[in-house]
């Protein structure tokens, strides 16, 4: 089903080596009525149906949120990604995540809904066969059955495929005998299906459908810092009895399976991640209005104008990049058949390095906005009355889980190294001497064009920051994380700013200048910060490669100045917020 | 049976409402919308109702473009078809002018039962049900809670104050105002939503139905919107909620002289 | 030329709704300033006592109209005769209080004569010598003043309390009957015997405190928090139309136009915004407090004190508080 309209296909990996228009991506601003109504859906339910029973989900009464995944299967809120044949919709990834941010508004209940429809259903519906497929697929889209995605063990974590868990084939050919421990699985106290990741005969990584049936055990409920209202348990595989027509894809690339289903993880946390942080935005903007200090609102002090508008920045812009990449992904799928799961996947491979930036990016921006939500609240927000404490903990496991965010920092450089512009790099010393001719550029304060010099610059940086690190460590490049995590930040701001170039454009040429003042105010503030925090980054990488002092220099010529008065914008943005009451982009 | 039921697209509940420069109405920018209340509960009642009986729902709304959005919501819960009444001739009219525009369309489309909500959420006029019907020539009962239908046509539960009720029976075809409340409100599907794609929605407007200006002529003026004058002054009590417990208690004690 | 103010007074077989006075006294005031007079009119059949006992108000005719088929209420009988008397009468303004009977019929009326209800108004000014209404709109988040437009006759109804209907002014008024002629055709309702549903419906007119509790409340569980208070305070617990909607409390519970009219001593509304059919239901109460999170929520315009914030935390303490007292 196409929503992207003229979106056109855009390759993945190649946005520090091409420009980009405004009406070459989608935005939110173009997710349409229907979608509008089906996320309207989600969240009816999620407001009458899961946040009344909140305390019964937070006493990890599972009965309850089981009763609540089989009505969220009524609704189809558990269909959207799975094929018409097998009882699914059959719909894109813009709808998906669409809902998906919906399901936010309470973690623990998403956790246990996206665990199930994403990890847990979707490597069935993109390496299950045909049996496969018609035997679990109708019952997981309906919410009788759940399921759960087992791939971390005690000792394999970031490191998942040195597994320990072992398949042994039983001497009638019948049965794999599945012998380990998984840790962290989401949904563990109550599912009824196991995505498994074992070891044929100690070496092959495989997955399987595992039933609970088949002998697969939940241990006890991990005591959790937050998502106290998810289930996260061990399984225990103590000789599980699996048949064999339960292997999922082939023997040996388990792999496969693992890392393409975490890209479409990674890839609708972002949405939710934004979703979460714009809950807390509108907590803070409705608290500030109420807390009277000093006899006025807190509202009106500059301090906490301060907060409320970095906060919706970071709404904004993470926004800007999650549905771009959304975009993407949906328009790159139009163009395979979606029954061939391997063209699928590729399709969305190639978006790997996007899919890493959104995961990064927009988790630290929700620890951000959570936090800052804390500071807002004050006192009360140490409070587990408030709402501010249950957000700052729920918020924290996303900069770990679906890949920590320090493996998501080596992953990017090093993909786009491997990626299609890698051709594109040019001689480092040409690059230096080239940028080191040029004089400081000071930008003026236009708005919109001055973020596209400053994008220019940024891009140029992060190309001369990938150069260095291949002429410095070439090989050796995994050995030097703290480098490459360096680049990596420079690169996350690059697609950072572009997208939310590319957002406030399509916005002005639809809305009008006057109609758009607070995104373009957004814009200048979070581009004009970007860039000094990319200049930090590019100064301590040129410290640490060859050619320091030269290189440093160039950095330092990319670096632009811009005379913005960001308290004044910051103002500006927080007093729309407080007269509206909420964030409204 | 053929129902056709009104819904009328007024800003959410919760809104931050700001009144426009002109002081004449609110602004619309930066609103959301919704279904009103009552009409919500009035498209389940028709919804039941076909269930039980069979036929045919209609959902009706009339408004700018924005308003296809309730028609559409109503078709995902299970509206056959819509009719939108939009035409500029029907901006900013009055109950007289919504209910001419409602009786037109609905007579040249045919019902046996005519279904509003009790009142709007914004204007709150409660009277376009009961307008259209004196202008179709047909029965009406309003602030309804409970419809039968048996072969002399309907039986309903209508709502009196302090607590008392009163079954009324009239022929069909007949118009009903129905209260809040009366039943569980359905979810939409996403089935339902891309089903609704396919149904149809019919837009008429004020030459096609054969309104005049006249008929649509304000029969009120709004001279002026603002927010209400308080009658009493309010004393606001702030401080920790222990000081606000000792403080209020002290006073409703010492000033009301309620204890 | 149409002149003068005609009152409706409802009654139920004979005997009047109180509320038709708070008309009485809106016309009175109106017809002082605008030098018009006031008459009133009755549909029913054997109306006579309660004619005279309006008579007794300060009204220059009381209208009486007997019919059949006025016998019970009817928004068709209703109409067909009213709008015979106000052709016979020739009234600039009929006033009335804006009842759930007045709802029904009124704009039906109005309707047949080409003109508009201005209805449930809560108050009115003089401007240019004619009466302006001013009427709630949102949810009486807002305010309008809306002006009759067009010939006489002018229909306008007041929302229930807007005033006092004990302080009309007695007088001695001529009864007068009227005659219509009913097509028996055209009334096509017909209602049966009215009844209450709740079984031992609690009284709350009678109580001297009551602790009410909305939608502010979000869950089932939490109107324990409510009904603890209300024990500390030896006061009823009573609610918003939306908590006995969801079975979270009785509906005989209810206070608002479709549950029970209260004035207690002290009224303590938690959670509750603060909607017109609320408010009608407890507006006369002596001493009102409001809890909300919302600054702005309506309730806050007739309360006598307001607590924006938290009703989690506040409620809590106030119960400790009032524990406290009385110890």
């Amino acid at each position: 089903m196409s929503e992207t309209g003229k979106v056109s296909v855009v390759k993945g990996g190649m946005f520090l080596f091409e420009g980009r228009k405004s009406e070459d991506v989608f935005t939110r601003e173009d997710i349409s009525e229907e979608q509008q109504m089906f996320a309207g859906v989600a969240e009816e339910f999620m407001q009458k149906e899961v946040m009344t029973r909140s305390e019964q989900i937070y006493a990890k009464d599972w009965p309850v949120t089981r009763e609540l995944l089989l009505k969220a299967g009524e609704l189809d809120l558990l269909r959207i990604d799975i094929p018409e044949q097998f009882g699914g919709l059959g719909l894109d990834k813009v709808s998906s995540a669409f809902v998906g941010e919906q399901i936010a508004l309470m973690p623990s209940f998403g956790a246990s809904l996206g665990a199930h429809t994403t990890i847990g259903t979707l490597p069935i519906v993109y390496f299950g066969n045909d049996e496969q497929r018609a035997k679990y697929l109708p019952r997981l889209a309906s919410g009788e059955l759940i399921a759960a995605f087992c791939l971390t063990e005690p000792s394999a974590g970031s490191d998942a495929l040195n597994a320990k868990t072992k398949a042994t084939l039983t001497p009638d050919g019948k049965h794999y005998l599945l012998k380990g421990q998984k840790m962290w699985i989401t949904n563990g106290g109550f599912a009824d299906i196991f995505i498994v990741f074992a070891k044929v005969d100690g070496e092959k990584f495989t997955a399987f459908i595992v039933e609970r049936d088949h002998g697969a055990v939940s241990g006890h409920e991990e005591k959790k810092l937050g998502l106290d209202g998810s289930s996260t348990t061990a399984v225990m595989l103590e000789d599980c009895k699996v048949p064999v027509e339960n292997v999922l894809g082939e023997i040996g690339k388990g792999h496969v399976v693992a890392f393409n289903i975490l890209n479409f993880g990674r890839l609708k946390l972002g949405s939710r991640n934004i979703g979460g942080a714009k809950i807390s935005l509108n907590n803070s903007i409705a608290y500030s209005k109420e807390r009277h200090q000093f006899g006025r609102a807190i509202a009106n002090f500059g301090l906490i104008k301060r907060k409320l508008a970095e906060m919706a920045i970071r709404c904004f812009v993470g926004d800007a990049m999650v549905w771009r990449t959304l975009g993407m992904v949906d328009k790159a799928l139009e163009n395979v058949d979606s029954n061939d799961s391997m063209q699928v996947l590729k399709a969305i491979e190639q978006y790997a390095v996007e899919c890493s930036i959104v995961k990064v990016w927009t988790s630290e921006a929700l620890a951000t906005v959570t936090d800052e939500t804390v500071q807002v609240y004050g006192g009360y927000g140490y409070s587990k009355d408030y709402p501010a404490e249950r957000a700052y903990r729920d918020a924290r496991i996303t900069r770990i889980y679906e890949g920590t965010n320090e493996i998501q920092r080596i992953l990017i450089p090093t993909r786009l190294l491997k990626g299609a512009g890698k051709d594109q790099l040019q001689n480092l010393s040409e690059s230096i001497s080239d940028i080191i001719d040029r004089t400081r550029i000071y930008f003026g304060d236009e708005g919109v064009p001055t973020a596209r010099r400053t994008l220019k610059s940024v891009k140029e940086t992060a190309r001369l920051a990938l150069s260095s690190l291949v002429e410095s460590h070439g090989d050796k490049l995994s050995e030097e994380q703290e480098a490459v995590a360096l680049a990596a930040d420079i690169i996350i701001e690059a697609y950072a700013i572009e997208s939310a170039i590319l957002r406030v454009e399509k916005l002005v040429s639809a809305k009008g200048a006057d109609a758009c003042r607070i995104p373009t105010e957004m814009l200048r503030v979070y581009v004009n910060d970007a860039a000094d925090r990319v200049a930090i980054s590019a100064r301590n990488l040129a410290g640490a490669v060859k050619e320091s002092a030269k290189l440093m220099q160039a950095f330092e010529r990319l670096a632009p100045q811009t005379p913005i008065n960001t308290i004044e914008s910051r103002r500006l943005i927080a007093d729309s917020l407080i007269e509206s009451g909420r964030y409204l982009w | 049976m053929k129902i056709i039921v009104c819904l009328k697209q007024v800003p959410k509940n919760d809104s931050v409402l700001r009144i426009n420069e002109q002081g004449t109405w609110i602004q619309d920018r930066d609103l959301t919308y919704e279904i009103n209340e009552s009409d919500a509960y009035g498209l389940e009642a028709a919804l039941q109702l076909k269930e039980k009986h069979g036929g045919e729902v209609i959902a009706l709304s009339l408004g700018p473009a924005r308003v296809q959005s309730v028609i559409k919501e109503a078709l995902a819960r299970g509206a056959d078809r819509g009719i939108h009444l939009e035409d500029t001739a029907f901006d900013n009219l009055d109950a007289y002018g919504i209910g001419t525009a409602i009786a037109a369309a609905t007579k040249a489309e045919g019902f046996d039962l005519l279904l509003t909500g009790l009142q709007s959420d914004d204007y709150g006029f409660a009277q376009t049900g009961v307008i259209a019907a004196e202008l179709l020539g047909l029965p009406h009962t309003t602030i309804v809670m409970d419809v039968e239908l048996n072969d002399a046509g309907l039986r309903v539960k209508r709502e009196l104050e302090n607590g008392f009720f009163q079954w009324v029976n009239m022929p069909a075809p007949a118009v009903l105002t129905i209260q809040s409340g009366i039943n569980t409100l359905r979810y939409a599907t996403l089935k339902g939503i891309m089903a609704a794609k396919k149904k149809e929605i019919k837009k008429l407007d004020a030459a096609t139905l054969g309104i005049d200006a006249a008929s649509l002529a304000p029969r009120m003026e709004f001279r002026r919107i603002y927010l209400p004058q308080k009658n009493k002054q309010t004393q606001f009590i702030e401080g920790s909620a222990g000081d606000i417990a000792a403080k209020l208690i002290d006073k409703l004690k010492n000033e009301a002289r309620v204890f | 030329m149409a002149n003068g103010i005609i009152v409706f007074i409802e009654h139920v077989d004979g005997k009047v709704n109180r509320a038709s006075y708070e008309a009485v006294k809106a016309a009175q005031l109106i017809g002082s300033e605008t030098g018009q007079e006031v008459s009133a009119v009755l549909l029913g059949q054997a109306v006579g006592d309660a004619a005279a006992e309006v008579a007794s108000k300060k009204v220059k005719t009381v209208y009486t109209v007997e019919n059949e088929w006025l016998k019970k209420y009817t928004a068709d009988a209703y109409t067909q005769a009213f709008r015979q008397v106000i052709e016979q009468v020739q009234p600039a303004l009929v006033l009335m209080t804006h009842t759930y009977e007045v709802r029904d019929f009124a704009p039906k009326l109005a309707a047949s004569m080409k003109k508009i209800l201005l209805g449930d108004n809560i108050g009115y000014k003089i401007e240019d010598g004619k009466p302006v209404f001013t009427r709630q709109v949102f949810q009486g988040k807002l305010a309008v003043d809306v002006a009759p437009v067009g010939d006489d006759p002018h229909f306008v109804s007041f929302q229930i309390g807007t005033f006092r209907g004990d302080e009309s002014e007695a007088g001695q008024a001529e009864i007068k009957a009227l005659s219509v002629n009913l097509d028996a055709d055209v009334v096509r309702q017909q209602p049966e015997e009215r009844f209450k549903e709740a079984k031992a419906a609690v009284d709350l007119s009678q109580a001297p405190l009551i602790v009410s509790v909305g939608r502010g409340i979000k869950e089932m569980k939490n109107i324990e928090l409510i009904r603890k208070l209300a024990d500390a305070l030896g006061a009823e617990i009573a609610a918003s139309r939306p908590i006995c909607d969801n079975d979270w409390l009785p509906m005989d519970r209810q206070i608002g136009s479709s549950g029970q009219t209260v004035a207690p001593k002290l009224y303590l509304a938690v959670g509750i915004s603060g909607a017109i059919q609320h408010l009608v239901g407890m507006k006369g109460s002596r001493t009102i407090v409001a809890i909300n999170k919302d600054a702005e929520a309506p309730i806050f315009e007739i309360a006598d004190y307001g607590i924006v914030g938290d009703l989690f935390e506040i409620v809590p303490a106030l119960t400790a508080e009032a524990e406290k007292m009385k110890q």
